[in-house]
């Protein structure tokens, strides 16, 4: 994979969500409709129990990935600042094996299907590795 | 560490049996999360609902579980602690051979937040 177009710090310019609840440390590509991102888990995320990081942790990194989508086109079509997205609605939610551990780097493909006024339909798929951990289908309102 | 119970909400009240249960929770607007969700503007996170939910089975069904899926979770009003302090979450259990199919939603008075509809799994 190429350099990342987004990483660490930088990643704020496309999200308003802060610690402890930013859940995306990078954004490696941008196609016309959709996006590759990754978070590496650290030992102390907000949503790790017992060492895993759980299913909320999983689909706020989805949702967060494809609001940096939205984000970065926001800021390369008109500059204007991210704006903030919510979570209007989550559909076929699936966990497709273990939840992922601490210290594992997820690698996250969101693909826009279709988008209605202010309403981003997209579909999410999480991996670790070759793994596939979890996809769903989310819309997002911002 | 992702546990919100006595952190995110406290229980005020609960009751229930067999498979239909309500809690009533206070939400805790000075809880850590809405320092990122966001600056200054809080609003209570999607996904810290869905914790909530299953935090309140696993209380209903004195088990830990795992969400295995979610067919659909309907976000219909924007939560905020500061405004909404109490919320009610509704669960319906129904018991499979394998987990559980969850019918659960999150209301106060007239108002619903969040309609959910899931399957959760024993741990």
């Amino acid at each position: 994979m190429d350099k990342p177009l987004y990483k660490g710090e930088e990643i704020k310019k496309l999200l308003n969500q802060r610690a402890p609840i930013l859940m995306v440390d990078t954004l490696y590509e941008v196609s016309d409709n959709g996006a590759t991102t990754g978070l590496t888990i650290e030992a102390d995320n907000f949503f790790n129990l017992d060492g895993q990081f759980t299913e909320p942790g999983l689909i706020e990194h989805m949702a967060q990935s494809a609001s940096a989508f939205v984000g970065y086109n926001a800021i390369k079509s008109n500059s204007s600042a991210a704006p903030v997205g919510y979570i209007g609605e989550i559909k076929n939610f699936k966990l497709a094996g273990r939840l992922p551990k601490a210290g594992d780097k997820l690698l996250t493909t969101v693909t826009v299907q279709s988008v209605v006024m202010n309403i981003t339909l997209f579909t999410a798929e999480t991996k670790t590795g070759d793994t596939t951990v979890a996809s769903c289908q989310m819309k997002l309102s911002v | 560490m992702l546990q919100l119970n006595d952190k995110y909400f406290s229980v005020v009240s609960k009751e229930g049996a067999d498979n239909t249960f309500k809690y009533r929770l206070h939400l805790n607007a000075s809880h850590e999360v809405y320092k990122g969700h966001f600056p200054g503007n809080p609003i209570s996170p999607g996904v810290c609902s869905i914790q909530t939910i299953r935090e309140c089975c696993e209380d209903a069904l004195h088990n830990r579980l795992t969400i295995r899926s979610i067919k659909l979770c309907r976000f219909s009003a924007l939560l905020t602690p500061t405004r909404c302090t109490e919320i009610t979450v509704g669960l319906s259990i129904t018991p499979n051979a394998n987990d559980y199919t969850v019918v659960a939603d999150i209301t106060n008075g007239d108002e619903t937040f969040v309609s959910f509809k899931g399957t959760l799994e024993r741990q």
